[in-house]
C-alpha cells in the first residue's frame, strides 16, 4: 500500500484548514539526528522507533556524504517519498500519516519514508449479525487494509478496482471505492463516486455514516445500500455489477445499487439449495407483510368491521377483549411499544443480563399484563408474532426500518379501519415508487416489472438458471456463464 | 416524506369515523317476528351472547313489539347496555301466524341494511318465533349458531335445497318465481325442519311436508348429496342420491306443455329383502322407485298450479326459451299449463356388501 | 406566461418516459374504476340479458376510437395540445385544450364522488364527504408531484393488487342462475343503442394518452399494448356482467344501486366474511390511480397551454378536486353528474375524435 492521496481536493474557507497551512504541527518532534547534519521529524506515537533505527538510520550512517536527493535514491526502502521543496501542509500531511522527514539542513529536499508503527487489528473474526451455518466464515475488520486484502483474496483480477479518497475534513478517512472495470455500469461508479467526494464534514467514524449522507432521499425511512460484513457478500455484488466502498475503522463494506428484494435475501441463500432458499424467502417476504400489516388489520377488523370475524373466533375476540379499559388502537400501541422497550432495553445490555430482561419481560410482564386485564390475549400473541416475524429480515437496517413503519399503520387503522390502511398501504408503495437507489429504480424488478430478473428476487434459482446478471443494473457484460449444449437421453460425453 | 407526514396529518384531521368495537356492542346473532297481540303490531326477537369468561357464555333474548321493524329496533336498543349490532346476524324466523300475512315490510328494512349479510338463512316456524328463540335446547344454542348451522348442514348433506336471504330475494322480485324457506318446529329438545313454506308474494299460502323436500330439491336445482325414502308395494328402502341433474324443455309453445327432466344417480343403501347384486333386480327396482319419484314430483306441480304460485320457476324457465315472452299471458295460462315431470333414475351400486 | 407552447411539440426528457408495454397498465388501470361495482344495473335497464352483449359492442367501439387515436397521433406526432394547435390555429386551440384539461379534471371528480358515495353508504354512513375526499386528493396529489413513472408504477401496482378480485366473481356464478341469460338478443336495435352509450361511461380512461402519448417510448409500439388493455378492461367487464346477471333477477337488479357490492355479500373464505368490506378497501386502490391519471392529465393540459409548471398547476387542480365533491349531496345528483361526464365522453369519442381523424387525413404530417 503506497501513501494515499487525495482523490478529489476538498474545497473549504474553514480557518482551520488555513491556519493549518501555516505553521508545523505541535505535535511533531523535530530534532537533529546526529548523524552528518540530517534532521528528522516525526510523531512518536505513530512511527516504530525500532524500525526507524534498524533501517534508516543505520543506512544514513554508512553513507554520510550522500545529499538528500542521492539518499532518497539509494535508500533501500520501499515506502518512500520525495519533495523537492514541501510546504508546511504537504509535511503536517505526511508525518500525520505515520512517516518521518528526513532532511539535510542545508537543501530543502526532504525524504519521507513511512515506518508507521505496526497497529495491532483486531482479528478476522466469525460475522455475527450474518452469520451461517454453511459458507465462509470470515468477516471484515476496522482495518482498511485487512478487509481489501480480503477482497482480493477472492478476487485476484485486474478488473478489480480499487480507488481511494479522503474523506472528513478532520478524520481525513480513506475510503475505498470498488468495482469490477468490465463489469459495473459507469453511470452507476461515477455517481457513487462524486456524491463521496462531495461530502463535507468534520469526522467520518463509520461507514453508516457516509450511508446516511450518500442516500437519494435522505428522508426516506428505507435504507438505500446494503451494509454487510460478510467479504463474500462484497464479492459477490461487485461481481453482480455494483459499486461497493469500504471505510477505514469500520467493519462493514457497503454496496448499491440495490433493491428493495435485496434486503431480504440472506447471503447463506446461496449456500443452501435453491428449494430451501426460494422457501425461505418467500417466508421473509411473508413476514415483512405480516409485521406491518397483522396487528393493523386486528386493530381495524376489531374496531370498525366485526362483521368479517367468523363464527367461531367470535367468542374468543370478544372474551378475550373484554374489561380492556382501552380502546384498541391504544392497546395495540402500548403493546408494541412493549416490544420495542423490551428490545431497546435487551441491546443495550450486556448479552447474559439482555437474555434474562428478554424472558422476564416476554413472560412476565406479557402473563401479567393479560391477566391484569389491560391486554386482550389474541393481541399480545399477534404482536410477539410480527415482531418476531420483523427479526427474520436480515439486513438490519432494513428491519428496524418495518418495525418504525408499524407505528403508523396502525395509528392509521384506528382511522378508518380497512380503508385508511389500503390507502397507508398505497402511501407506502408510493413512496417506495419514487425513491431510488444510487439513481436506479428501487422495487426494481417489481417495478419496471423484468419477469428474468425475478430468478433472483422473491425466490432463488438454481445458478445454471441464472446465466445473465440483473438488466436493472445496465451492467457492460451481461451474460455471467457461458452457454452449454444440453445432452440429450442417453448421450455421454 | 414531508408531504407523505402532511398526508398523515391530515387523517388527524379528518377524524374517526364511525366506531363499532367488538366488545362494546351487543351481538345480535338471530332475529324473530311474531303477531303481536295488538293489530297491526309485531313482536321482535333478539337473541345474543353474553360472554362470561373465556370459555363459557349464555345466550340471552330479549322481545320488544312495535309497528315497523325500526321501532322495534330502537325499543330493543333502550332495554340493552351496548348497541345493538346486526352484522353477525346469522338466522331470521318469522313465526307461520305473521307469514301468512306478508313479511316483506320486515325483509326490506333489513335489505336495505348494508350490514345484514345476504348469506343469512330465513326459515318459519310452527310456533312463536320468540317461544323458538327464548330456549338453549341444553345449550345446544349455546354459541347462537343452531339455526344457521341446523339449515346449513341440511342444504350442504341432506335434503333441504339451497336456500337465503339472496334466493328469497331472487325469487320474491323474479317475475315468475314464487320464494320458498324452511319450515322449521320446536320438538323437546331441538328444532326439526318440518318441511318447505310455500309463499306467494311475501305471504305464505301453504307448506309441503319432509318426505317431500328432496323431490322439491330435485326439482329446484342440481345436488349432489340426498336421501330418498322409497316404499313401493312390499318393500321399503333407501336411496342414497349421489347425483341429481334437472333440465325443461318446452314441448308445446307457447308454454302450453312443458317437461322437467331430472336425472338421478344413486345407489341403494338399506335394502335388505332382495338380492341387489342382480342387475335384473335392481333394473326392477330402478322402475319402482322411479314410478314413485314422478308420483311425488306429479303430486307437488299439480299442488302448485292450485295454489298459483311457481317455487320451482318454471316460468323462468319457458321465459329463457321464449323470444318475446308474454308475462301477462303466461300468468293467466301458468293454472292450465301441462307440467311433465321425467326421472331418469340410474343405481350404480348399492353399498359396501352384495 | 407563454400562450403558445402548445405550437411546439412537448419535449420530454428520456428519464421521464415509460416503456411502451406499460401503457397497458395505464389504460386498464384507468379504465376500470368505480363504474365496474354498478354499471351492470344501467345497461340491464335497456337489454337485460342481452347486457354482455353491449358489454362487447362497447368493447369494439373503444377499439376503433383508439385506433383512431393512433392514428391522429402517429401521425402528427406530440400530443393533443399540439395537435389542437395546429388543426385550429393559435386561439381556437386554447379553449379546446382547456376544455380538454377541464374534462380530464371532471373525470376524477366523478370517480371520487361516486366511490365516496359508496364509502357513505357501505361502510361508514357518517363520514362526512370533505374528510374522504381531502385524503384521496392529497394521496393523488402526491403521486402526481413524484412524476408520470410513478403514476405508471401506482397503475401497475393497482393492476396486481387487485386483479384477485375478479375470482370472487366464482361465488356468484357459482349460486347463479344460467337461465337469467337466455334467451339471446331479444331486444329492439334501439334499446341496445341507449345502452351502448350509457356504457361508454364505464370506458372512460383511455383517453388520458391524448396527454401522455409523448410520454411513452417508441410511441408507436405502444399502440398494441393499449389495444390490449383496452380488451382485458372488456374481458373483466363481461365477466362482471355475466356473474351480475346470472345472480340476480332482472326485478331485483333494477333496485340494487351497487350490484357488484351485493354479489361480494355471499363470498366467505374460512377465514374471513362478508367480503365487500374488503372490497370497498381494496377499491380505495383502484380509485387512486384513477385519480392521479386525471390529475396528471389535467395539469398537463395546463402546462402545455399557458407553460404553467405542474408542480405549481397541481396544488390549485387538487384543491378543486378536494372540494369539488362535497358540492354533490344526494344519490340523484351524483347520478346526474355520471350521467353528464357519460354523455359528454360519448360526444368526445363519437364525434369529436373522428372530426379530428378526419381532419388529420387531410393534413400534412408532422416534420421529421
Amino acid at each position: 500500500m503506497k501513501f494515499f492521496k487525495t482523490g478529489k481536493s476538498i474545497k473549504s474557507n474553514r480557518s482551520t484548514e488555513k491556519k493549518e497551512n501555516k505553521q508545523l504541527d505541535n505535535n511533531i518532534l523535530w530534532q537533529e539526528t546526529g548523524i552528518s547534519d540530517w534532521e528528522s521529524g516525526y510523531i512518536e506515537s505513530l512511527i516504530s522507533q525500532e524500525r526507524f533505527n534498524k533501517e534508516v538510520l543505520r543506512f544514513l550512517q554508512d553513507h554520510q556524504k550522500l545529499s538528500s536527493k542521492e539518499m532518497y535514491e539509494q535508500l533501500p526502502f520501499g515506502n518512500k517519498h520525495w519533495d523537492e521543496s514541501p510546504d508546511n501542509k504537504t509535511i503536517n500531511a505526511m508525518i500525520l500519516q505515520g512517516c518521518v522527514a528526513l532532511k539535510k539542513r542545508s537543501s530543502s529536499g526532504m525524504v519521507f519514508v513511512h515506518v508507521m508503527k505496526e497497529q495491532t487489528v483486531r482479528a478476522i473474526s466469525v460475522p455475527e449479525v450474518e452469520f451461517s451455518v454453511i459458507g465462509p466464515k470470515e468477516a471484515f475488520n476496522e482495518d482498511l487494509e485487512t478487509n481489501l486484502v480480503l477482497i482480493q483474496k477472492r478476487l485476484p483480477t485486474s478488473a478489480l478496482q480499487i480507488e481511494l479518497i479522503e474523506i472528513g475534513l478532520r478524520s481525513k478517512t480513506k475510503v475505498a471505492v470498488l468495482y469490477l472495470k468490465d463489469i459495473a455500469n459507469e453511470q452507476n461508479v461515477k455517481t457513487l463516486k462524486d456524491r463521496l467526494a462531495g461530502i463535507e464534514y468534520d469526522h467520518i467514524l463509520d461507514s453508516s455514516y457516509l450511508i446516511q449522507m450518500i442516500e437519494d432521499n435522505k428522508m426516506s425511512i428505507f435504507p438505500q445500500f446494503i451494509d454487510t460484513e460478510r467479504p463474500d457478500r462484497i464479492v459477490a455484488s461487485l461481481i453482480e455489477g455494483k459499486v461497493a466502498f469500504i471505510t477505514q475503522g469500520s467493519p462493514h463494506g457497503v454496496y448499491g445499487p440495490v433493491s428493495i428484494l435485496e434486503f431480504f435475501s440472506a447471503f447463506d441463500d446461496y449456500f443452501v439449495s435453491w428449494h430451501i432458499a426460494s422457501l425461505f424467502r418467500l417466508m421473509r417476504m411473508f413476514a415483512v407483510f405480516f409485521s406491518i400489516f397483522a396487528t393493523p388489520l386486528y386493530v381495524s377488523v376489531i374496531t370498525y368491521h366485526p362483521e368479517l370475524i367468523p363464527d367461531d373466533l367470535l367468542s374468543t375476540l370478544t372474551t378475550s377483549r373484554t374489561d380492556i379499559p382501552f380502546p384498541p388502537v391504544l392497546e395495540a400501541l402500548f403493546l408494541e411499544l412493549t416490544i420495542e422497550l423490551l428490545r431497546e432495553a435487551g441491546a443495550r445490555l450486556p448479552t447474559k443480563v439482555g437474555q434474562t430482561i428478554g424472558i422476564v419481560g416476554g413472560i412476565v410482564i406479557g402473563t401479567a399484563s393479560v391477566e391484569a386485564g389491560l391486554t386482550s390475549n389474541v393481541l399480545l400473541i399477534i404482536v410477539a408474532l410480527s415482531a418476531l416475524a420483523s427479526f427474520t429480515t436480515p439486513v438490519y437496517r432494513m428491519s428496524n426500518a418495518i418495525r418504525l413503519l408499524r407505528f403508523p399503520m396502525i395509528i392509521l387503522s384506528g382511522f378508518w379501519g380497512l380503508l385508511s390502511l389500503t390507502l397507508g398501504l398505497m402511501m407506502i408503495i408510493s413512496h417506495l415508487l419514487a425513491l431510488t437507489s444510487l439513481g436506479r429504480p428501487y422495487l426494481a424488478p417489481i417495478y419496471p416489472p423484468r419477469l428474468s430478473d425475478w430468478k433472483d428476487s422473491f425466490i432463488r434459482l438454481p445458478f445454471f438458471m441464472q446465466k445473465e446478471r440483473p438488466k436493472q443494473l445496465k451492467v457492460k457484460e451481461k451474460r455471467k456463464m457461458s452457454w452449454w449444449k444440453k445432452r440429450d437421453i442417453d448421450e455421454f460425453e | 416524506m414531508k408531504k407523505l407526514i402532511l398526508l398523515f396529518m391530515c387523517f388527524l384531521l379528518s377524524g374517526c369515523a364511525e366506531r363499532e368495537v367488538l366488545d362494546d356492542i351487543t351481538i345480535v346473532r338471530t332475529l324473530g317476528f311474531d303477531k303481536a297481540s295488538k293489530d297491526n303490531e309485531i313482536k321482535g326477537t333478539i337473541n345474543y351472547p353474553i360472554f362470561i369468561n373465556e370459555q363459557t357464555f349464555k345466550m340471552k333474548y330479549l322481545t320488544a313489539s312495535g309497528e315497523t321493524s325500526k321501532e322495534i329496533r330502537n325499543e330493543l336498543n333502550e332495554m340493552t347496555a351496548r348497541p345493538l349490532f346486526i352484522g353477525k346476524l346469522n338466522t331470521v324466523l318469522f313465526s307461520a301466524e305473521l307469514a301468512k300475512q306478508g313479511i316483506m315490510e320486515t325483509l326490506d328494512t333489513l335489505q336495505r341494511d348494508p350490514g345484514v349479510g345476504r348469506a343469512i338463512y330465513l326459515g318459519i316456524t310452527k310456533q312463536d318465533a320468540e317461544s323458538v328463540l327464548s330456549d338453549d335446547y341444553n345449550y345446544t344454542n349455546s354459541d347462537g349458531n343452531y339455526f344457521s348451522n341446523l339449515i346449513k348442514q341440511n342444504e350442504n348433506f341432506s335434503n333441504l335445497p339451497y336456500l337465503n336471504f339472496h334466493t328469497f330475494l331472487y325469487a320474491f322480485f323474479a317475475d315468475c318465481m314464487d320464494p320458498v324457506m324452511p319450515y322449521l318446529s320446536k320438538k323437546d329438545d331441538a328444532v326439526k325442519i318440518i318441511g318447505l313454506a310455500l309463499f306467494k308474494d311475501d305471504k305464505m299460502v301453504g307448506s309441503i311436508d319432509e318426505h317431500q323436500i328432496l323431490i322439491f330439491k330435485t326439482l329446484f336445482q342440481n345436488f349432489n348429496e340426498g336421501s330418498f325414502q322409497f316404499s313401493t308395494k312390499g318393500y321399503k328402502g333407501n336411496l342414497e342420491i349421489l347425483k341429481s341433474k334437472m333440465h325443461f324443455e318446452i314441448i308445446q309453445k307457447p308454454h302450453k306443455k312443458v317437461m322437467i327432466i331430472v336425472d338421478v344417480k344413486g345407489r341403494l343403501t338399506e335394502y335388505t329383502k332382495v338380492n341387489a347384486g342382480d342387475p335384473r333386480v335392481v333394473k326392477g327396482i330402478e322402475k319402482n322407485i322411479k314410478k314413485e319419484l314422478e308420483h311425488h314430483a306429479l303430486e307437488l306441480t299439480r299442488k302448485f298450479q292450485k295454489l298459483n304460485i311457481d317455487p320451482l320457476g318454471i316460468g323462468e324457465h319457458v321465459r329463457s326459451q321464449t323470444k318475446g315472452f308474454n308475462l301477462q299471458k303466461y300468468r293467466d295460462q301458468y293454472k292450465d299449463m301441462d307440467i311433465n315431470v321425467v326421472y331418469n333414475l340410474k343405481i350404480t351400486e348399492s353399498g359396501i356388501s352384495q | 406566461m407563454n400562450l403558445n407552447k402548445s405550437k411546439f411539440p412537448p419535449q420530454v426528457h428520456e428519464n421521464a418516459k415509460i416503456a411502451p408495454q406499460l401503457v397497458f397498465f395505464l389504460v386498464i388501470g384507468a379504465q376500470i374504476g368505480v363504474g365496474i361495482l354498478g354499471f351492470v344495473r344501467y345497461i340491464a335497464k335497456f337489454v337485460n340479458q342481452d347486457s354482455w352483449l353491449v358489454v362487447i359492442a362497447g368493447g369494439l367501439g373503444i377499439h376503433l376510437v383508439i385506433w383512431m387515436m393512433f392514428s391522429i397521433l402517429n401521425k402528427h406526432g406530440g400530443d393533443i395540445f399540439n395537435i389542437h394547435h395546429q388543426f385550429f390555429g393559435k386561439w381556437l386551440s386554447i379553449p379546446l385544450s382547456l376544455l380538454l384539461s377541464l374534462y380530464y379534471l371532471a373525470t376524477a371528480v366523478v370517480v371520487l364522488r361516486t366511490f365516496i358515495e359508496a364509502v357513505q353508504n357501505w361502510m361508514f354512513p357518517g363520514i362526512p364527504t370533505w374528510t374522504l375526499s381531502l385524503i384521496f386528493a392529497g394521496l393523488a396529489y402526491y403521486i402526481v408531484s413524484k412524476g408520470f413513472r410513478v403514476i405508471t408504477g401506482i397503475a401497475f401496482f393497482c393492476f396486481v393488487l387487485t386483479l384477485w378480485i375478479m375470482f370472487t366473481h366464482y361465488f356468484p356464478i357459482k349460486h347463479g342462475h344460467v337461465i337469467n341469460l337466455m334467451p339471446f338478443f331479444d331486444h329492439e336495435l334501439e334499446d341496445f343503442y341507449q345502452a351502448f352509450k350509457v356504457m361508454v361511461l364505464s370506458f372512460i380512461g383511455f383517453e388520458y394518452l391524448l396527454a401522455y402519448y409523448p410520454h411513452i417510448q417508441d410511441s408507436k409500439k405502444a399502440q398494441k399494448w393499449a389495444h390490449y388493455g383496452s380488451a382485458s378492461t372488456t374481458v373483466i367487464y363481461i365477466i362482471t356482467t355475466i356473474s351480475t346477471l346470472m345472480y340476480f333477477s332482472p326485478k331485483q337488479l333494477q333496485g340494487l344501486t351497487w350490484p357488484t357490492l351485493q354479489e361480494w355479500k355471499i363470498v366467505t373464505f374460512p377465514f374471513i366474511e362478508r367480503f365487500e368490506y374488503i372490497g370497498i378497501s381494496f377499491f380505495g386502490i383502484v380509485i387512486l390511480i384513477n385519480l392521479a391519471l386525471a390529475l396528471w392529465a389535467s395539469c398537463r393540459g395546463l402546462n402545455r397551454v399557458f407553460d404553467i409548471k405542474i408542480r405549481l398547476s397541481v396544488i390549485p387542480v387538487s384543491l378543486i378536486l378536494f372540494l369539488a365533491p362535497a358540492f354533490f349531496t344526494t344519490r340523484f345528483q351524483v347520478d346526474e353528474l355520471n350521467n353528464y361526464t357519460g354523455k359528454i365522453a360519448y360526444y368526445l369519442f363519437y364525434a369529436y375524435l373522428p372530426l379530428l381523424f378526419v381532419i388529420s387525413i387531410f393534413k400534412k404530417g408532422a416534420k421529421k
